[in-house]
C-alpha cells in the first residue's frame, strides 16, 4: 500500500495514521477534550515532515525513503546511538527503581528487549558459509 | 584516502548534482566523497571509476590516509 503513495507523502501519512491512533486512544482514555491538544500536534508534525521532505539534504532524503549508501549508513549509526542511549537509560532507571524499591518489572522489560534483540540480530545477520566454502585446516 | 573525483568531475564540466544523479547518489554524498569525509563502498567506488573511465586504484589513492566512513 505504501508503494502507491508518493515518497514525499509516506512519512507524513505514517505520522497522520500513527497520530490518529494515539489521538483515538487518548480520547477514549481521557475524553474528547484532549483532542484539542493532540490533533493540532499530529497535524503540525505531519505538515512539518511534508515541508522537510521537499528540501534537499540527508534527512529529507530519508523521509522520502530515497537514502543512498552514505545516508543509510548514517541512519544506521543514528539508530545504533539511539539503541545504546535507550538501553543505558533503561539500565539507570532500573537501578534507581531498584534502589527506591519501586516497581522494577517495566525497567527489567526494557533491559531484556535489547538483550534479546541483540541475540536475535547475531542469529539473523550471521554469515552463512557459501557452497564449496571450506573451513581452515580442511 | 585521497581521490580524484572532484578533479575528474570538473574536467567533464559536471555539477555535483549531475554526477550524483549519474551515480545514483545524493549531491551531499558526492560532496562528502570529494572532501574525503566518506569512503564509498566497493560497488560505488567501481561505479565512480567506470563513470570516469579509470581504474579504482587510479581514482582512489590509499597511500594518503585521511578519514574513514
Amino acid at each position: 500500500m505504501m508503494r502507491s503513495i508518493p515518497p514525499r507523502l509516506r512519512a507524513p501519512v505514517n505520522m497522520l495514521v500513527g497520530g490518529a491512533v494515539i489521538d483515538a486512544i487518548a480520547a477514549t482514555v481521557h475524553g474528547p477534550a484532549v483532542l484539542l491538544y493532540f490533533v493540532p500536534i499530529t497535524l503540525a508534525a505531519a505538515a512539518g515532515y511534508y515541508v522537510l521532505g521537499g528540501r534537499e539534504g540527508d534527512f529529507p532524503d530519508m523521509l522520502r525513503s530515497q537514502s543512498d549508501e552514505r545516508q543509510a549508513y548514517r541512519q544506521l549509526k543514528i539508530q545504533a546511538l539511539v539503541g545504546r542511549v535507550t538501553t543505558g537509560a533503561a539500565a539507570i532507571a532500573f537501578l534507581i527503581a531498584f534502589a527506591a524499591k519501586a516497581t522494577i518489572w517495566p525497567f527489567l522489560l526494557f533491559l531484556t528487549i535489547p538483550c534479546a534483540t541483540s541475540f536475535a540480530g547475531w542469529l539473523i545477520y550471521r554469515e552463512r558459509p557459501g557452497a564449496g566454502e571450506q573451513h581452515a585446516g580442511h | 584516502m585521497r581521490n580524484r573525483v572532484r578533479e575528474q568531475r570538473v574536467q567533464l564540466g559536471l555539477s555535483q548534482a549531475e554526477l550524483g544523479a549519474a551515480l545514483g547518489v545524493s549531491r551531499q554524498t558526492v560532496i562528502s566523497i570529494e572532501n574525503g569525509r566518506y569512503l564509498p563502498s566497493l560497488p560505488l567506488a567501481f561505479r565512480i571509476a567506470r563513470f570516469f573511465d579509470l581504474t579504482v586504484d587510479k581514482m582512489f589513492d590509499p597511500d594518503d590516509e585521511e578519514t574513514g566512513p
